[in-house]
């Protein structure tokens, strides 16, 4: 996998949105991706997230946390969780 | 054989024409688009005599009447119809319109053109960016003349329906709009998808999950070359028009979400 460092300026939502959507798909190895997406990432969730805006779209299996830092790492772990199923 | 037709004298005043044109463009006189396009118009046939094609010499014209619109803000100047001494080249052309200076980037314009005719880079992308500052500034005069509002006290928009379908722009808009859709895959159409999302969807969620679609659709039909001037011709647009600044984020985020596909 490529990291993709240039991802300065994306917000969570896109972020988030592309999490779903990866995850939604058949790709063999969506949770890998997901992984990299996150680590491409990291410094774009470094803020006080909104409940109301960002909680809907984390899938049920992720503990949500408004604090976007937290929230970043409950992502990271469990997607990698399940990349090395 | 006259002096005037050699070969090499004609590729002189072809040189010359260049020069002027440079000269123009790097300064700042108000009606620099305008001496432009006559200059053009005045060497046509010294243009096409030395190598340019019909195609390539409208292009500029195009290119040149498209940054004269920008700069008069769309309000065309009254001109008068150029002609040369004993030269018949207004019988010989069949965009006329062209020559005779009249504006070529309005939509009745575009509109009556069949898709063949954007057979080149600049054609697709200055109708393209036509079409959309068209739709646009409908968009504005839609909200100005609307009395009609929402419960939360906006004023109401098109519905879901009529933005789905774009049946609230004039029937010109809409036929152009698919002439252009129904385009080989490029970048301007990537674009004119952009801004269809972003006129169509107010929800993020909505938004995003379009784009990324998009993307999709955008990496099955271009090579990597492509995708990265794609990237930069989305980018070099937005930062051109700061004044949204939403729409300007979500393009950005349009980029960095297919910059991380291309990267897979």
């Amino acid at each position: 996998m490529t990291v993709v460092s240039s991802l300065t300026q994306i917000d969570v939502v896109p972020i988030l949105v592309k999490i779903q959507r990866l995850e939604n798909s058949a790709l063999s190895n969506k949770y890998m991706r997901i992984v990299d997406l996150l680590d491409s990432t990291q410094s774009n969730f470094n803020k006080v997230l909104d409940m109301d805006r960002h909680f809907d779209m984390v899938a049920d299996h992720v503990v949500f946390s408004e604090t976007g830092s937290e929230l970043w790492q409950n992502l990271r772990n469990r997607y990698n969780e399940l990349a090395d199923e | 054989m006259a002096f005037q037709d050699i070969f090499g004298n004609t590729m002189w005043k072809v040189v010359d024409a260049d020069k002027k044109i440079q000269t123009l463009q790097e300064g700042s006189a108000t009606d620099k688009y305008d001496q432009i396009l006559d200059i053009l118009r005045d060497n046509r046939k010294h243009y096409l005599i030395n190598g340019q094609t019909q195609d390539e010499w409208t292009d500029r014209v195009l290119f040149f009447s498209f940054q004269r619109e920008i700069q008069i803000d769309g309000t065309y100047l009254e001109r008068k119809l150029k002609l040369e001494n004993n030269d018949n080249y207004i019988t010989e052309d069949s965009d006329n319109i062209i020559l005779q200076n009249e504006p070529v980037f309005d939509i009745s314009y575009l509109t009556s053109k069949t898709s063949s005719w954007f057979n080149s880079e600049t054609r697709c992308e200055l109708a393209t960016k036509t079409l959309v500052n068209a739709i646009n500034e409908k968009g504005i005069s839609f909200y100005t003349t609307q009395t009609q509002t929402e419960p939360d006290g906006n004023l109401s928009g098109p519905s879901d329906s009529e933005v789905s379908s774009l049946s609230w722009l004039p029937s010109d808009y809409v036929t152009l709009h698919n002439t252009l859709a129904g385009l080989t895959y490029s970048k301007y159409t990537y674009y004119l998808k952009l801004c269809n999302i972003h006129l169509r969807y107010n929800d993020p969620v909505k938004i995003f999950t379009e784009i990324d679609a998009e993307n999709t659709t955008a990496i099955a039909n271009l090579t990597t070359s492509q995708l990265n001037d794609l990237l930069t011709f989305i980018r070099d647009t937005y930062s051109g028009s700061p004044d949204d600044s939403v729409y300007t984020g979500n393009a950005e985020a349009a980029c960095e979400m297919l910059e991380f596909d291309m990267a897979q």
